[in-house]
């Protein structure tokens, strides 16, 4: 768990990370998101947990324009994300994402998805663009794959290549929906051990997860949402073990009741 | 409880009882199967000895240098009354080839234009596009042939009244009107300038792709180059004396002359089957863009791709890889099917040599077996290719 | 970590927040409105651009083929003389008898309608929920309900097998239907009615020999009532229209199930010489366009068979679609075998089932139900490709409909018809398409 002397000085005056207000979205009628409002400062890790429904996926990918949302301000490092093409651009630049299904391209091998981003995007020469993705896969510990295909590799390394491809943007924050819940349990390990040393090196991540282990070692904050909005929110110790609301309680003992 | 050993004796024994049986079975099975078939077939082939007999008709294939003696309506290459049947059997295929090759590029085209409206976000568009699919698909084929060809193609005006594009298009009842080239001479310089041009380009994308991969930009001046390369050829043709002439055709009497023609049933047969076919390679388009993962998608908007980008890089190859199975056995469908052009009179395969030759020779067999190899060779070429494409991308796939 | 317990009374009791109802212009009828056709300037024009072209394009068609249209008219030049741009459906209402049954005497139809009404009869059961002997009745269909109808729709001289088993097929028709009212009624089938008064005598098998009893003594039954009836010859030939394109087609896919089935399970076989016979059938027909094998047929067929038999050209035609279909149902039923996964085979084989048990009782009825869309799908096609013997001469739906134009009544007339009988195959092909696609549904909410 972090202490306060473990977490990086960086306690800086700038922008916020992710500045969220008022946050509202409709499904027809049905009120998926009510008015989430928060903010996550550079190099924080936050932890999103709850039921199955309760908009927890649905909120960060409204952060990085993956849904609309019919009501509400969402800012990246003070930038507002308001018209299209330049909201497109600040997402590019400042936001990376993992997927639960992991979503590699089929048709390309594990250093051809790392390398495409940088190439076709950032205008890198190859040779660079290589020398990077590869760095990075072997960062992840999967460099010998690296002229396999997506198809021929196992659940827990595809997670690591597309945490390799996302880093080879750059990007200071990470969103994360559910990365390990598509894994066999001997696989979690693997990729949760990424996890934790990208939060340890100073990334800002909105994490949903089930794994309450990742967020007592590296989360700054945990939040708990139930049905749309923002239940608690505290420190994973005011939240975990002192949760404040019975929604809360009932939700966790179900989960740690699971984990045995 | 019985002894194990025991046990293991009996069943050792039982085992090879079976293993013997089987294959012995086996054996049994082919050995009747054969016999049978051999039997039937020596029926069949002693009949078909007496019947050919007594139609003085001997089984053999050298009618094929016989001449042939009549007409044909349309013909690609050249063909007169007096070549041989082997000629005609040419002339037949040829056809066929032009009209599945023309119908093949168009309704591919068209298909994948009515697949991506089907996908339109217009509600509007998606519908016509829907219900386009949904009634060319129920009408028969043969059906829409001939009312293309009765209703509308015959029904067009005369040659007097014919409707023109730019005066070198003509279409009537007779069939489509249009400007044909002729290459004098001189136009070999215009090929020999070809050569180094297209090599030239050729190493200029091979250098742009180099370059580009060392410092991640485009070479300067690619598409200066690119143009003074085009301009070099062209002045090349008109400095030899613009060897190039269009006959164009014109109304001579009742009748158009010169210039290229193709008869109202290939304009016929070629409208219809291309908008049948369009229908269902637009359902084959479709169904390959919808199958790909809209996880896909996200993860390459979530890298930051813009929309154009995301298209060409990750959609484009994944939904290609989905369509061209499918889309080549459509392709090998539209061969057989330019046979049903016959009951509109094209003079293609099924229609000179099953129809005419056959009737004028009474060579049912030797025939049929002409026919009917020249469209197993198309289909196994094809299927041939779509194996090897399929090995590669099983091997991708893990 | 036991501060929990004492601590669950601090919690406080969480409200969650109403939810509020969205603003109306983004959604219900006019939000989809919006975003499906006014979305937007460059959407707004495009949903205008395409109505105005469909405008364009439907008026002239609906004005020529409804407005103007010319129902009742003697001949054509009545036709013209009431309304000449309009659509003369005269000729197609008059020729409406032709068109569905072909030159059958139109005092005699009566016999097809029957005929075809029994093969509706029979296959009305397989949709029923609670018909448990579902490939009983399917399998005995294929057998008796041919012999049935073709004796219904010959008539003339039979043998006296063909008008018994005739009667069999209407007997065992008879007793489908007593067995499925009594199934809904709640009590046993018919043979399990009069089982227990058999049962003394026969013991277990009372079952099966009572229904053999109760079939026998209808057939019986049957034959004597009906024997006095005469049906007058109507040869093949004048048979025609939509009543001979149901004959082939129906025949066809009914036939192409077994015959696909040999050949997809020969193919599968580890027996060289089946297994290239198989796959040497299925290629070549599969490579080859369907008007070739229809000439080769009409043209090969006489020659291989003796000059005394004479087969006539519809029987030529049927064993050609027959054999043509069978190999594309081969690939079908090949389809659906590979969607039965080993641990099938191996379940099988651990109880000891040999190969013809477990294809016949676990294997094909489990493909079968995955092969049902696919094989109604076949079926349209067909039905779409009988137009193709037009070609050859025999007197299908099209070539009736293109004699229309050579009648002396109606000379010239040509698009009437044609548009008729697209209108006529759209609505079936259409329909059967919806049909099997909700079948699929259904079937695959059942997984």
């Amino acid at each position: 768990m972090m202490t306060d002397m473990d977490k990086p000085e960086n306690k800086s005056t700038q922008s916020p990370a992710i500045e969220v207000t008022g946050l509202n979205k409709w499904f027809d009628d049905f009120h998926v998101l009510k008015d989430i409002s928060i903010t996550v400062e550079e190099k924080e890790i936050i932890v999103i947990c709850g039921p199955s429904g309760s908009g927890k996926s649905t909120f960060i990918r409204c952060i990085n324009h993956l849904e609309k949302y019919q009501e509400g301000k969402i800012s990246i490092f003070g930038q507002s994300l308001e018209n299209g093409k330049s909201a497109a651009n600040i997402i590019r630049n400042n936001v990376g994402m993992l997927f639960q299904n992991f979503n590699l391209f089929p048709h390309l091998n594990i250093l051809k998805n790392c390398t495409l981003g940088p190439i076709w995007l950032r205008n890198m020469p190859e040779l660079e663009a290589v020398d990077q993705s590869m760095a990075l896969l072997e960062k992840v510990g999967i460099a010998h794959l690296a002229d396999k295909f997506p198809g021929q590799i196992s659940g827990g390394q595809q997670q690591r290549v597309a945490i390799a491809r996302s880093l080879a943007m750059n990007p200071k924050i990470m969103l994360l929906d559910e990365p390990t819940s598509a894994l066999d349990p001997e696989m979690i390990m693997e990729v949760m051990e990424v996890m934790i040393d990208l939060a340890k090196s100073g990334m800002t991540m909105m994490c949903v997860t089930h794994e309450m282990q990742f967020a007592q070692e590296v989360a700054d904050r945990v939040i708990f949402m139930s049905e749309g909005e923002i239940v608690e929110m505290g420190s994973p110790d005011q939240v975990l073990k002192n949760p404040k609301w019975d929604r809360t309680s009932q939700f966790l003992e179900h989960i740690l009741s699971h984990k045995t | 409880m019985v002894a194990p050993q025991n046990e293991l004796n009996a069943s050792t024994r039982k085992l090879k009882n079976l293993i013997y049986d089987s294959s012995v079975r086996s054996w049994f099975i082919q050995i009747f199967v054969v016999l049978f078939t051999a039997g039937i077939a020596y029926y069949l082939f002693s009949n078909i000895a007496t019947n050919l007999r007594q139609m003085e008709l001997p089984f053999g294939f050298s009618f094929i240098g016989s001449t042939a003696g009549f007409d044909v309506s349309w013909s690609l290459i050249p063909y007169d009354p007096s070549m041989s049947y082997g000629r005609v059997y040419l002339v037949g295929i040829v056809n066929t080839l032009v009209l599945s090759v023309l119908i093949i590029i168009f309704s591919t085209l068209l298909g994948i234009v009515v697949g991506v409206l089907r996908l339109s976000k217009n509600g509007m568009v998606a519908q016509v596009a829907r219900w386009y699919v949904e009634v060319f698909r129920n009408i028969p084929l043969l059906v829409q042939i001939v009312f293309w060809f009765i209703v509308v193609f015959s029904n067009l005006p005369g040659p007097r009244q014919s409707y023109a594009l730019l005066d070198l298009f003509f279409l009537n009842n007779r069939g489509f009107y249009f400007p044909f080239p002729t290459f004098q001479p001189e136009f070999i310089w215009t090929v020999i300038a070809a050569i180094p041009a297209i090599l030239s380009i050729f190493l200029l994308q091979r250098s742009s792709n180099a370059y580009r991969k060392k410092t991640g930009k485009r070479v300067p001046y690619y598409h200066a180059l690119l143009a003074i390369i085009v301009i070099m050829v062209m002045g090349v043709f008109i400095v030899s004396g613009s060897p190039l002439s269009w006959i164009i055709p014109t109304l001579q009497g009742f009748n158009y002359k010169d210039g290229g023609f193709v008869p109202t049933a290939l304009v016929a047969a070629f409208t219809a089957m291309t908008i049948y076919r369009s229908a269902s390679i637009g359902e084959t388009v479709r169904a390959g863009i919808q199958a790909i993962d809209r996880g896909q998608l996200e993860a390459a908007t979530a890298i930051g791709f813009p929309p154009l980008k995301t298209l060409r890089l990750i959609i484009i190859p994944q939904a290609a890889r989905a369509i061209l199975p499918p889309l080549i056995n459509l392709w090998l469908t539209i061969v057989k099917e330019s046979s049903l052009a016959v009951a509109i009179g094209f003079p293609e395969l099924v229609s000179v040599f099953m129809q005419t030759s056959l009737n004028q020779t009474g060579r049912a067999i030797e025939i049929v077996i002409m026919v009917m190899g020249f469209y197993m060779c198309a289909s196994l070429t094809i299927s041939f290719f779509l194996n090897q494409y399929n090995k590669r991308i099983q091997m991708q796939e893990g | 970590m036991d501060n929990r317990a004492a601590q669950n009374t601090e919690l406080g009791k969480f409200i969650p927040r109403p939810s509020r109802p969205p603003v109306v212009t983004s959604q219900g009828l006019v939000g989809w409105l919006r975003k499906s056709f006014f979305n937007g300037f460059l959407n707004t024009m495009l949903t205008v651009t395409v109505f105005t072209l469909l405008y364009l394009l439907i008026r002239p068609f609906i004005d020529w083929a409804l407005v103007n249209a010319v129902w009742s008219a003697s001949d054509r030049r009545q036709c013209l003389a009431i309304n000449s741009d309009g659509a003369c459906w005269a000729a197609v209402i008059h020729w409406f008898n032709n068109l569905i049954y072909g030159r059958y005497p139109n005092e005699l139809q009566w016999r097809v309608n029957l005929g075809l009404s029994f093969g509706l009869l029979w296959i009305l059961p397989l949709n029923l929920k609670k018909v448990t002997s579902k490939l009983q009745i399917g399998a005995t269909g294929v057998i008796l309900y041919p012999i049935l109808a073709s004796y219904i729709f010959l008539g003339g001289e039979r043998s006296n097998i063909h008008y018994l088993l005739a009667c069999t097929g209407l007997a065992y028709l008879l007793i489908v239907y007593i067995d499925t009212l009594l199934l809904y009624l709640g009590s046993k089938k018919s043979s399990q009615v009069i089982e227990p008064l058999l049962e003394p005598f026969l013991g277990k098998k009372a079952d099966q020999v009572g229904f053999f009893l109760l079939l026998g003594g209808l057939v019986v039954l049957i034959a004597i009532v009906l024997q006095g009836l005469e049906l007058e010859h109507v040869p093949t030939g004048s048979w025609g229209g939509l009543f001979i394109t149901l004959i082939i087609s129906g025949f066809s896919i009914v036939m192409a199930l077994p015959i696909g089935i040999f050949l997809a399970l020969g193919r599968r076989s580890t027996m060289p010489v089946l297994k290239w016979f198989s796959i040497a059938t299925i290629e070549l027909v599969r490579s080859v366009p369907m008007i070739t094998v229809l000439f080769m047929s009409v043209t090969m067929m006489p020659l291989f068979f003796p000059n005394t038999m004479d087969l006539n050209k519809l029987a030529q035609v049927i064993i050609a679609v027959c054999i043509f279909s069978g190999a594309y149902m081969a690939e079908t039923v090949r389809g659906g075998l590979q969607t039965i996964s080993r641990g099938q085979f191996d379940a099988a084989k651990s109880i000891g089932l040999g190969y013809w048990h477990t294809m016949f009782l676990i294997i094909l009825p489990q493909a079968l139900r995955t092969m049902i869309p696919n094989i109604v799908t076949s079926f349209i096609s067909l039905f779409k490709d009988t137009t193709l013997v037009s070609i050859i001469g025999l007197f299908d739906i099209m070539l009736m409909a293109r004699n229309i134009s050579i009648d002396k009544k109606w000379f010239g007339l040509h698009s009437e018809p044609l548009v008729a009988i697209s209108f006529l195959f759209f609505i079936f092909c259409y329909g059967m398409s919806q049909y099997s696609q909700n079948l699929e549904k259904k079937l695959n909410k059942n997984r």
